[in-house]
């Protein structure tokens, strides 16, 4: 960046400092956030609200590719008494992520748990149609991870708020799910 | 992150995690582009013809225009998607150009995006724009810098002596 744009040092490891766009940085943290809390919350809403109600067994009995590695453990999953908990977990899962993300509280467990939902979906997308290994959903996970990485509820979110309670103060190990 | 002295001093990033999740996210993004682009420049018969001529949704708020992109612009077209996908990804895979790359992957996915109104399952958001996001986020924290050309490129005495050239690299 230009030597005219205001830096802010953060620390790395021990010594290292380095340079973001003080500008950027901050929007650039919770544009993402918003928009993949957005996606998240979308997809849980149109499972939720669909007509007659949504289940996984249609994709999981049909959408899964004869080639997938993995299409015994979704037939499985498919035609188990569990489906009903597994489609509210969906439903659920994705709502309240994309909620959390959005307001930017609990930022750090919705990025894991949304990231396991990811894993998953990736997994029923196996073999990937146009690309090997990244699909949107990898990449999904690594935005994840940045989020959690930077602790971008904390930036304009409910988080910065929850963690100065004296809770979290007296329980510092909170912010491993905060954040 | 915020504005003030005080914000600045708060904010606490995990130290350990911060770093290699910029890598991970700007090499995973930049495979995505690459793989996209070679499968476009290896394959002689890909066009983006008749994704435009066949598969932009019924629906589509600007439908003129991609016949019209389709049938006078191809030719250039065809090369700049193939190429632009490929060299994007590259340039994100090593860390060069990481800013420059970034804003004209986002241009690239703001025409996928348009291309494929309406969503089908979404509402404004779709892959297309999360990856815009990511791009924004990419260049914002200067993801070429973590292990990356551009923490060399920076220190070329040419970027020394002109350091607008920093929007482009990071």
């Amino acid at each position: 960046m230009a030597e005219s744009e205001p830096t802010l040092p953060i620390r790395t490891g021990h010594e290292t400092y380095v340079e973001v766009s003080e500008r950027w940085s901050g929007p650039a943290l919770l544009i993402m956030r918003l928009l993949i809390g957005w996606h998240f919350f979308l997809a849980g809403m149109h499972k939720v609200l669909a007509p007659g109600g949504w289940t996984a067994k249609g994709f999981l009995l049909n959408a899964v590719r004869p080639a997938n590695p993995f299409t015994e453990f979704f037939q499985m999953m498919a035609e188990s008494s569990l489906l009903p908990l597994i489609d509210v977990m969906n439903m659920a899962g994705l709502t309240l992520i994309g909620l959390g993300l959005i307001v930017g509280a609990l930022v750090r467990w919705c990025a894991f748990w949304g990231s396991i939902m990811m894993w998953f979906y990736w997994m029923a997308s196996l073999p990937l149609a146009n690309s090997v290994f990244v699909s949107e959903h990898v990449v999904y996970i690594a935005l994840l991870f940045f989020l959690g990485a930077f602790g971008a509820g904390r930036y304009r979110g409910v988080d910065e708020y929850v963690e100065d309670l004296e809770f979290v103060q007296n329980y510092p190990w909170l912010r491993y799910v905060l954040g | 992150m915020g504005a003030t002295e005080a914000d600045s001093e708060r904010y606490q990033v995990s130290a350990s995690w911060f770093g290699p999740s910029l890598v991970i996210l700007r090499v995973l993004m930049g495979w995505h582009f690459l793989y996209a682009g070679l499968t476009k420049v290896l394959n002689p018969g890909w066009s983006s013809r008749g994704f435009l001529l066949n598969a932009v949704p019924e629906g589509n708020p600007i439908p003129g225009f991609w016949p019209y992109l389709a049938n006078n612009w191809y030719c250039i077209l065809d090369p700049m998607n193939a190429w632009g996908l490929t060299l994007i990804g590259i340039a994100l895979i090593v860390g060069a150009f990481v800013r420059w790359s970034a804003f004209w992957g986002s241009v690239m996915m703001l025409f996928y995006w348009a291309a494929a109104l309406p969503l089908a399952n979404s509402y404004v958001i779709d892959d297309h724009i999360i990856y815009i996001a990511a791009l924004f986020g990419l260049g914002a924290f200067g993801a070429g810098r973590y292990y990356g050309l551009d923490e060399y490129i920076e220190q070329l005495s040419i970027v020394e002596d002109y350091p607008r050239l920093r929007y482009l690299l990071g």
